[in-house]
């Protein structure tokens, strides 16, 4: 893959960022499904996302209208990601028509999937490390309005306090369960 | 704006640029990663497959990506994004064959 974009995307202390999140638990699952579902319902979206970027490839921990995509993986290259640009700006990221978008048009998500509309907002800890995104994702071109950004972002919002509700065992915020049960 | 190659640059061969991860893109992954150190974690790595890191067989990727993610959570995160690339990598191309055995 693209050396600077791994290099970027390898950060040592982001990377550690997303180790202190359980990812893999099914009641976090439920709750970024539930708010992508949300998400999806409030933008008027066939898809919304919750998108963790690894070192190179990004990995999709929960959704609404995922079926099919990324020819039913997990997730998929780096270099294809659109969240990786929200990721490495640290900003919303969107594109109304990716037919028409030098950087996208060319992209096999685009080409296979059939994406033209994307819009993501950064999830960002409250230590300022950026995870991924909570992103929006249409078939058909969209004007996105500066009120649907905000939404985005306030639903990115809500999915980083939800990760923050289940620390990983290699968080200072992990508690065992035998601490907590009864 | 950040730029995406779409092919990566170097990426040559398999669909969409996406060359098949190999032992090489997995040493090369933890070297963004440890820098200095990639050297003793690779062979620690390779010890626990017992492999010599020459392999080019499939089965040899998978092999240390699993060993990568029962190691540390980091290195386990580097495994994880190289089974995306797999599975991507082979999704892509039986797709290809797919359409290549219908034409």
């Amino acid at each position: 893959m693209s050396t600077l974009l791994h290099h970027r995307l390898a950060a040592r202390e982001r990377l550690e960022a997303l180790t202190r999140y359980d990812v893999d638990d099914p009641h976090l699952k439920q709750q970024l499904d539930a708010i992508a579902m949300r998400t999806a319902m409030h933008l008027h979206m066939p898809t919304a996302l919750t998108t963790l970027m690894l070192d190179n490839a990004m990995l999709i921990a929960g959704g609404h209208g995922v079926d099919g995509w990324l020819r039913g993986g997990p997730g998929g290259p780096a270099e294809w990601a659109f969240c990786a640009q929200t990721v490495l700006t640290g900003e919303p990221y969107i594109v109304s028509d990716a037919t028409k978008d030098p950087a996208q048009c060319t992209n096999p998500v685009v080409e296979l999937d059939g994406v033209r509309a994307y819009a993501g907002a950064p999830l960002i800890t409250p230590s300022g490390q950026i995870l991924g995104a909570h992103c929006v994702v249409d078939v058909t071109p969209h004007v996105f309005s500066e009120q649907e950004i905000a939404e985005l972002q306030a639903a990115a919002e809500d999915v980083v306090t939800a990760f923050e509700q289940h620390p990983s065992r290699h968080s200072p915020q992990f508690t065992p369960t035998f601490f907590t049960n009864g | 704006m950040i730029d995406l190659p779409h092919p990566p640059p170097g990426a040559t061969s398999g669909p969409y640029g996406l060359p098949r991860p190999d032992l090489d893109e997995a040493h090369l992954a933890l070297a963004e990663i440890y820098a200095e150190i990639t050297d003793r974690i690779w062979h620690q790595l390779l010890r626990e497959t017992r492999l010599t890191g020459r392999e080019t067989d499939p089965d040899a990727l998978d092999r240390v990506i699993e060993a990568m993610k029962a190691s540390d959570p980091i290195t386990a995160l580097c495994g994880r994004s190289l089974e995306i690339r797999v599975a991507a990598f082979d999704a892509i191309a039986t797709g290809r064959e797919l359409i290549g055995s219908s034409a």
